[in-house]
């Protein structure tokens, strides 16, 4: 099967939809399918590359207009698209991210192709902002052309339907995933005294709920033994590091900036608890790979967040400054009534049972001081589940192994392809039928898309279709 | 502190209302100077009629040329040369940062830093959960980099 991903956001730009388009297309090429990925250029990252695993990649030569997305003129790029669309010899084109003009560009040629075209959506949109409200319109528009649509959570499902207004038997759920293996957990470089580590992974916008790090981080002033890392960059910083200033915490925020996305996963474990405070998530990666680690997920309880992890591996609580602290209290708790210890393997069993044993003794007597009700601080919001304080702490190495049976790409490459296999054997719009889409959600848009239909009939007599000359296929592997 | 938020906030709706009655208002005013007649003697206070037309046209005209004409010249005008080393490479993502591109050989040297040092973990012994833990053994999605030019022309022609 030949699948074309498109997007305006991929390497060298670093972000969520990258890491998912990388990914995907990684484990379809796994698969036996051809893979091609479109996107804009980058500076000089122009013309066609290959990436690891022989992925191509054709970086068009596109002005970039507006946060690393191209103008959405809807008809400029129509010989381009169709270019690279009949070069490769596509089936399926796969666009990602509402955001990307690229993609919806891209759906529309292939549908005008006859091309069977996906949608993957990464976000929830709000209703309240005019820039939601374009955005809304222009999707409802172009999925109304599409056979198919992917959201990576329940959530998302809900509110592509709500907004977007595609019939939900349209719309599959298939999360997203997190690659186990490079998120292996790693005991030994958490600190070997009673630090307790809390780690904050997100770019610093008010959409990741900066302001809620802010409100909590001077709470923990009078507990010297809890420190933050934050990573990650933003505007937000600037009020980070102001907090940071007036508490007197220098020493125990530590700042650490943009980091790239496989380097991430040395900061990762080093902590005990993971912190998300975003206000708005369709799936959030981030708690699944600090899951993957080790960590204990503390989280507000928003978007798709709830469905992500079982109980066991996440506290959830309302997005405001009192009950995540609250939870945050908690996993202390948790974590201190936790006797979890790396040891060396060693031949005798019966010598280790010993050496727990006594580690358990000495550390219970060490911990009851601590966890004296009188010695906590009151707090004034109940958390969100009543029950997370009585379940254990689980061991990180089984944090990852069950994150891996959740969550791999695997399967996630799996279900795309049923998704695939699905909208080929469905038949080809005809032209009317996305005439009739586009008039019934958008006529407005039918001034664009009738140009780009006449566009396509005369790029059919200036270059037919069986003279456009076929692209090579790789032909070997590399070992 | 006050700082911009995109949250729906009532202050926003004010403004929000506001700019919907006035461009309503505003619409009709055009409306009203386009359609009524001259005979009512309003046409010396107000500028000519033909305006009403003229400008909607020139906005359409030039946004059909820059749609046709402009923005794709732009994007012809992107496109590297055949010649140009931007066409196979981009020497600023592969090389270290602040480093000159002066020969095709610094590429190569950077492929060869690629090691693969595979970590063999023995199993681990937790007393929480009373049992070992075998390490992960299946490889991750190896990290995305930018195939050298040599590796690509020996996966297609040999």
């Amino acid at each position: 099967m030949r699948i074309c991903m498109v997007s305006d956001f991929f390497y060298p730009s670093i972000g969520g939809v990258e890491e998912h388009v990388y990914n995907l297309s990684q484990m379809l090429l796994s698969l036996g399918h051809k893979i091609v990925v479109l996107t804009h250029a980058y500076g000089d990252c122009s013309g066609i590359r290959y990436v690891t695993g022989y992925l191509k990649v054709y970086y068009l030569p596109i002005k970039v207009c507006y946060n690393q997305c191209i103008l959405p003129t809807a008809v400029c790029n129509v010989p381009m698209l169709r270019a690279v669309l009949l070069r490769e010899r596509v089936e399926v084109v796969h666009g990602h991210s509402a955001f990307s003009a690229l993609a919806h560009e891209a759906l529309m040629v292939g549908s005008l192709l006859g091309l069977k075209t996906v949608f993957t959506d990464h976000s929830l949109f709000g209703f309240a902002d005019l820039s939601a409200a374009l955005t809304n319109n222009l999707l409802e528009v172009n999925l109304g052309m599409v056979n198919h649509a992917i959201c990576v959570s329940h959530i998302g499902k809900e509110n592509t339907v709500l907004r977007a207004r595609v019939a939900k038997h349209r719309v599959s759920v298939i999360p997203n995933a997190v690659d186990t293996a490079l998120f292996t957990p790693d005991p030994q470089q958490r600190p070997s005294n009673d630090i307790i580590n809390i780690v904050v992974a997100s770019r610093l916008v008010y959409r990741k709920g900066i302001d809620l790090l802010a409100g909590i981080i001077p709470r923990f002033k009078n507990t010297p033994n809890i420190n933050f890392i934050i990573v990650g960059d933003g505007p937000k910083r600037d009020l980070l590091e102001e907090i940071r200033e007036k508490t007197n915490m220098q020493e125990r925020v530590q700042m650490v900036g943009a980091v790239e996305h496989n380097r991430v996963r040395d900061f990762l474990v080093r902590g005990h608890i993971f912190l998300n405070t975003s206000l708005t998530e369709a799936y959030c990666m981030a708690i699944v790979e600090a899951a993957s680690c080790g960590l204990q997920v503390v989280s507000t309880s928003v978007g798709g967040i709830p469905e992500v992890l079982p109980k066991s591996l996440i506290l959830l609580a309302e997005p405001e400054i009192d009950a995540i602290y609250a939870a945050i209290l908690i996993a202390i708790d948790r974590h201190r009534k936790s006797s979890f210890k790396v040891s060396p393997s060693v031949g005798n069993g019966h010598l280790a049972s010993d050496a727990n044993g006594k580690v358990k003794r000495r550390r219970r007597r060490k911990v009851d001081t601590p966890i004296s009700p009188t010695q906590l601080p009151a707090v004034s919001a109940p958390p969100a589940d009543q029950n997370s304080s009585t379940e254990p702490v689980m061991c990180p190495y089984r944090c990852n192994e069950l994150v891996e049976t959740l969550y791999n790409w695997e399967d996630v490459a799996l279900r795309t392809v049923k998704v695939y296999d699905r909208v080929l054997n469905e038949r080809s719009f005809t032209t009317s039928e996305l005439v009739f889409a586009v008039w019934q959600h958008g006529s407005w848009f039918l001034v664009f898309f009738v140009v780009a239909h006449f566009l396509m009939r005369l790029l059919e007599l200036w270059r037919p279709r069986k003279h456009v000359e076929i692209a090579q296929d790789v032909q070997r592997r590399a070992s | 502190m006050p700082e911009h938020t995109p949250a729906p906030t009532p202050h926003r709706a004010v403004y929000g209302f506001a700019f919907y009655m006035l461009f309503t208002v505003l619409f009709l005013v055009y409306v009203t100077w386009a359609l009524l007649p001259v005979e009512f003697g309003l046409h010396s206070y107000l500028p000519d009629k033909y305006f009403a037309v003229f400008v909607p046209f020139l906005v359409l005209v030039f946004a059909w040329f820059f749609a046709f004409l402009i923005y794709p010249a732009i994007n012809l005008s992107m496109t590297v040369d055949v010649d140009s080393i931007a066409s196979v490479v981009d020497p600023k993502l592969a090389l270290p940062k602040g480093t000159e591109f002066t020969s095709w050989s610094q590429l190569q040297k950077g492929k060869v830093s690629q090691d693969s040092a595979s970590k063999k973990a023995s199993p681990v012994n937790c007393n929480l959960c009373r049992t070992f833990h075998q390490p992960v053994t299946r490889a991750p999605i190896p990290p995305l980099r930018f195939l050298d030019l040599q590796e690509v022309n020996t996966a297609y022609y040999n």
